[in-house]
């Protein structure tokens, strides 16, 4: 036999028990007999490892278990109701300001509610309305001119045209 | 080792419960179940002091995800499945955040302990010898990468076959036999290459 094929009967050994023509490899092959002997021995090894005493369960387990697992997952519940009221809540303001903006883009430029059009000239412009004035009745009539009292040196008070 | 008929189907109301919103039916499950992810604990992870918080995870994740349980394989299959994979986790965090030291039995224990190993098995050695064997499987398992560990793990000290083996890590029959064999042959590897280095 081949120390190829040997080997690879030695790892898959499921027992110490070997066919008799690889027991008879590993007496003429030093380095097959070296690897079934550090397999032994951690096959040994494992066997103590497996006979171990397994820690216990301390009493109440089963019922600390089922505590942590519901609170667990009430934990995970407010999570899911906090994100959805908050994303509702975020969703519903989103709508809000989505309605205004197509609202303000729906709406006329001008009218009522926006204040008045150059396009509308029944709505009197206070401004050129007194320019327009002032340029009718000329200078002779120009009662509208700003007066200002002017405090005499005697205590009497003139008016200056 | 299949259950009685009458305990299964029990075990699937107590499910059907915990699925239906009553946490209350898990307890009974955890007390059927908690022996073997005790022990797969403790031969996957060797850390005496952490495997009650683990099981405790573990089970706390079986709770999360019962609903997704559709009695395909066996409970404790499924509920083992969960627990490898979170050992898996748990090692591979480990151990991208340690660095052990090989202490390898000296010559003359190493040939002593081979020749009554092979003579007369593991059960005839004296406590010391146990212990000095543990030992030395024990380190060349820490030193195991994750998945040689797990695997040796399930085969060598849980006693799994192969078959369950494939079931639980959801892996065919050949490709769990291949990786045994690969990993066996890694940890030989290993034990070679440290001692040819002292």
């Amino acid at each position: 036999m081949r120390c190829k094929d040997v080997e690879v009967i030695l790892y898959d050994a499921e027992s110490v028990t070997l066919a008799e023509t690889v027991r008879e490899h590993l007496k003429a092959c030093p380095h097959c007999a070296d690897t079934w002997k550090e397999l032994r021995l951690l096959r040994a090894g494992f066997n103590v490892m497996a006979q171990d005493p397994v820690p216990e369960a301390m009493l109440g387990f089963s019922a600390r278990v089922v505590r942590r697992s519901e609170s667990a997952v009430d934990a995970n519940r407010s999570a899911a109701e906090f994100i959805e009221r908050v994303g509702r809540r975020f969703v519903l303001a989103s709508l809000l300001l989505t309605m205004s903006f197509l609202l303000a883009l729906a709406l006329p430029s001008s009218g009522p509610l926006r204040g008045p059009s150059k396009d509308e000239p029944y709505i009197v412009q206070p401004e050129q309305n007194l320019s327009t004035e002032v340029t009718v009745l000329g200078d002779d009539y120009s009662d509208t001119r700003t007066v200002n009292p002017v405090k005499s040196t005697n205590g009497s008070e003139q008016k200056q045209k | 080792m299949e259950k009685p008929k009458a305990e299964g189907a029990q075990e699937v109301q107590w499910i059907e419960r915990v699925q239906r919103g009553d946490p209350e039916s898990f307890a009974p499950l955890v007390e059927r179940h908690q022996r073997r992810v005790f022990s797969i604990i403790y031969h996957l992870i060797r850390r005496r002091d952490d495997v009650e918080d683990i099981a405790q995870e573990i089970f706390i994740k079986a709770f999360q995800a019962i609903r997704g349980y559709n009695f395909e394989s066996s409970f404790g299959t499924w509920l083992s499945r969960i627990a490898v994979n979170h050992c898996y986790d748990y090692l591979r965090r480990l151990r991208s955040s340690r660095v052990r030291y090989f202490g390898d039995l000296s010559d003359d224990a190493r040939l002593k302990l081979e020749a009554r190993a092979e003579r007369e098995g593991a059960e005839s050695l004296d406590s010391e010898e146990r212990a000095a064997l543990r030992d030395y499987a024990n380190r060349l398992m820490e030193r195991a990468p994750a998945d040689d560990r797990v695997i040796l793990g399930l085969k060598e000290l849980e006693d799994f076959s192969v078959d369950e083996i494939a079931d639980i890590l959801e892996l065919n029959v050949s490709t769990v036999k291949v990786r045994l064999h690969r990993a066996r042959k890694r940890m030989l590897l290993d034990v070679k290459k440290l001692r040819g280095g002292q």
